[in-house]
């Protein structure tokens, strides 16, 4: 039931106002309803709230607040409007980065999804033993100290005496400069980031995996299904809006990468593994830029949710 | 339920705006002491009795503490002299020591007294408004240090920094591997002759032993390549910019550096290891690179970081473009500033005053290891005259007072120069130091680059 509402008009007078706003105020209504029999239940996640409302949502204001001003953190702020955003968006610099985490997401992130589903589907295997010894292992790098990691990998990655290029030296392949050119620093970056993070989207992948009902899995075998068959027909389909969300928090993950190129590249050489996340870092904390750098998080903020917006659009289409 | 629903919300909330107002109220209390420092800083500069200077100085150096332990070491005797003040000693590495800063300035608590930073993260700060005017108090030492490094703590003729050591370009050598290959150091005049005796070294090892670190493939913090293009550069009186702020990365002289650059790598006798790294490091102590061209501080580095080959370094200038030619040059190094919000203005000063700017105490500091001071009245002590063990029994105090102060004042011009040099400039020697490139025209884009990003 939509009740018209009456809105004061500028000039005083009570009208009936246009029917768009009535009809997105009636929207809500049916949330304001299921508020008040479900107030308890907020009531309990209420200091959740308050600690989102604090941590996430007051310095996302906070940040398109600072992103129309010129601040450095020490002396006083001065407003320059959306200055910010041109000079972000002009800046070689910056698409330089946008394309450098692009390319490096189409590097690193099919290897990770493929092998993600891959390890999934082998942990949910009947036959397998020591399955929680292997989950746990494979969950391993997602929590180990960066600091660890870094030092391993520069060894790893070292162009005389790594471990890499001495492996490598085996087959009678040239010492690869993995982390001093150009081109290779990028698989470097992408080959670490395969490491850490296969691990915690194969949990995901897990999860899906053990919420597709097994009757399905009888009855196609009955049917007499392979296990290609059985694969592609049932588990893929199954598993589409688990992939579709590890497919989006990837490209959240991609825009956001910091961490790797930080420690092992500092986003060289020649800028080749400047990232969007090592270019806001580099803006806000080495240059002190900070309403440059909030303008430039916010540019890539709207990048990741078209990009997720698309990606559902195209994924749902195809499949739904 | 409704009443304690509420009820709790105002709890939370009484709760949350007590903390903020909390921290509100110190960030206004902070400015106006400071305002109070000053007034009495700028109007008189009487010496004050060393025990009515009282507080408790939070101190920040470098963690490489070739500073921080000979400063350690020499503390009881700075509280025999000033026994109020406390002095509390945290090591923060040079790189995150400006992030730090800002922080603690911005946020207004647990703001340091006394900093070591980078020579051209004073301009930086001083621009920030967030350092203390030492003006007053420097006056009578304005003779007694190295003139180009006080001058990078100067800004509009007033003084914001206390020099801690000097930083001219020096050649650290292996005379054990220059021995076995055969080559005399005296006769390493010119970079042509550096390269000849590099090729002799790779050659008799079989290229397991390279002449000097080059390091073009790195970036950040730790760009090598910036430090040797800036050293080699300002031996030819190169800059990055003039002091009318144009950019000039792009002149002669600079394409010049990257010529040799070029030769130097395409004779075979550069390795290319990051810097400040492990990896270079265990260059120093398996005798893997003959030679480090750097600033006189690296001498205690390579102290600390290779103990085991004591007696088989020496030192001498870096070699020069002719025979004769000039060959001193420098890179940077760093100085102590006071956080303009300090509340113990006067025992920051004591404190840098008696370990910087002190001539007793300043020899025994470098006896015990601390880099070359900067204090150019310190020079007649013994302590620089006493052959160096480490180095083979050389004088290296006398090499270094002699020429330190032969130094030109160098301008950085722009305030972030050390982002400058550190993310944009390595991309562009990258660049040109490759095989074919147009060193001309890279840096003509450099120069671009440079003038677009720099902030003055």
């Amino acid at each position: 039931l939509i009740e018209p509402i009456f809105l004061p008009a500028p000039n005083g007078r009570t009208v009936f106002h246009h029917v768009k706003v009535w009809r997105a105020v009636a929207v809500f209504k049916p949330w304001i309803k299921d508020f008040k029999i479900n107030r308890h239940f907020y009531f309990f996640v209420f200091p959740y709230l308050i600690l989102i409302l604090f941590f996430l949502v007051a310095p996302l204001i906070f940040s398109v607040y600072i992103s129309l001003f010129n601040w450095s953190g020490i002396k006083a702020a001065s407003f320059v409007g959306l200055k910010n955003f041109h000079t972000a968006l002009t800046s070689p610099l910056f698409w330089k980065s946008v394309t450098n985490t692009v390319v490096i997401g189409l590097i690193y992130f099919p290897v990770l999804l493929l092998s993600a589903i891959l390890f999934a589907v082998i942990l949910n295997q009947q036959w397998l033993r020591w399955k929680k010894g292997f989950r746990a292992m494979i969950f391993l790098p997602a929590v180990t100290s960066l600091v660890v990691v870094s030092m391993v990998f520069f060894m790893i990655f070292e162009q005389n005496s790594g471990l890499l290029n001495l492996l490598l030296g085996l087959f009678g392949v040239d010492a690869i400069p993995w982390l001093k050119s150009a081109d290779w620093s990028k698989i470097s970056i992408s080959i670490l980031l395969v490491w850490r993070w296969t691990g915690y989207n194969t949990v995901i992948m897990l999860a899906g995996l053990q919420s597709i009902p097994i009757q399905l899995y009888e009855a196609a075998r009955i049917d007499g299904a392979g296990g290609i068959q059985t694969f592609l027909k049932i588990t893929l389909p199954m598993m589409k809006n688990i992939i579709l969300f590890a497919i989006v928090m990837g490209t959240f993950g991609t825009f956001n990468i910091f961490a790797e190129p930080y420690i092992l590249t500092k986003g060289g050489p020649s800028n080749s593994t400047l990232t969007t996340g090592l270019f806001i870092y580099r803006e806000a904390f080495q240059n002190f830029r900070l309403g440059n750098a909030a303008a430039v998080s916010l540019i890539v903020f709207l990048f990741t949710i078209i990009l997720s917006v698309i990606q559902f659009r195209m994924l749902s289409e195809k499949k739904g | 339920m409704k009443k304690h629903v509420l009820m709790s919300v105002f709890l939370i909330m009484a709760l949350l705006f007590s903390a903020c107002s909390k921290s509100s109220e110190t960030e206004t209390s902070a400015p106006t002491s400071t305002a109070a420092n000053n007034m009495a800083d700028d109007g008189t500069a009487k010496p004050a009795n060393p025990g009515e200077i009282s507080g408790n100085l939070e101190v920040w150096l470098y963690t490489d503490k070739i500073t921080l332990d000979p400063i350690n070491a020499l503390l009881p005797k700075f509280y025999e002299k000033y026994p109020n003040i406390k002095v509390n000693i945290t090591p923060v590495s040079g790189t995150d020591a400006p992030a730090k800063l800002m922080t603690t300035i911005s946020s207004g608590k647990a703001i340091p007294d006394v900093v070591q930073i980078s020579d051209p993260n004073i301009r930086f700060f001083q621009n920030q408004d967030a350092l203390s005017d030492v003006t007053a108090k420097m006056t009578p030492f304005k003779d007694q240090v190295l003139p180009w490094k006080l001058a990078m703590g100067t800004v509009d003729g007033k003084n914001y920094s206390i020099p801690i050591d000097g930083a001219m370009t020096v050649m650290f050598y292996r005379k054990d591997i220059f021995e076995k290959a055969g080559i005399n150091p005296e006769q390493i005049e010119t970079w042509d002759d550096f390269i000849q005796a590099g090729k002799k070294i790779t050659e008799s090892t079989n290229g397991k032993v390279k002449m000097v670190n080059l390091p073009i493939g790195s970036t950040g913090d730790k760009a090598g390549i910036v430090y040797f293009f800036e050293e080699v550069s300002h031996q030819l009186g190169g800059r990055l910019f003039s002091k009318d702020k144009v950019s000039t990365v792009n002149s002669k002289e600079n394409v010049k550096v990257l010529e040799l650059f070029r030769k130097m790598i395409d004779s075979g006798i550069t390795d290319n290891t990051q810097p400040w790294s492990p990896a270079e490091f265990a260059q120093w102590k398996e005798g893997s690179v003959a030679t480090v061209v750097n600033a006189s501080w690296m001498k205690g580095i390579i102290e600390s970081e290779a103990p085991d080959t004591s007696g088989k370094w020496g030192i001498m200038l870096a070699p020069g473009f002719e025979k004769g030619g000039n060959r001193i040059s420098s890179y940077l190094s760093s100085e102590m500033v006071i956080p303009k919000a300090t509340k113990n203005f006067e025992a920051a000063w004591a404190f840098t005053e008696f370990f910087l700017l002190n001539k007793e105490v300043v020899p025994q500091l470098y006896k015990m290891g601390a880099p070359f001071p900067s204090l150019m009245s310190a020079y007649n002590d013994p302590a620089f005259k006493k052959p160096d063990e480490f180095w083979g029994g050389q004088l290296v105090g006398e090499l270094l007072t002699q020429n330190e102060p032969k130094v030109p004042v160098k301008e950085l011009v722009a305030m972030n120069w050390d982002q400058l040099m550190n993310n944009v400039l390595p991309e562009y020697l990258f660049q040109a130091v490759q095989k074919g490139a147009d060193i001309q025209a890279i840096l003509d884009k450099a120069k671009k680059a440079l003038e677009e990003q720099a902030q003055y």
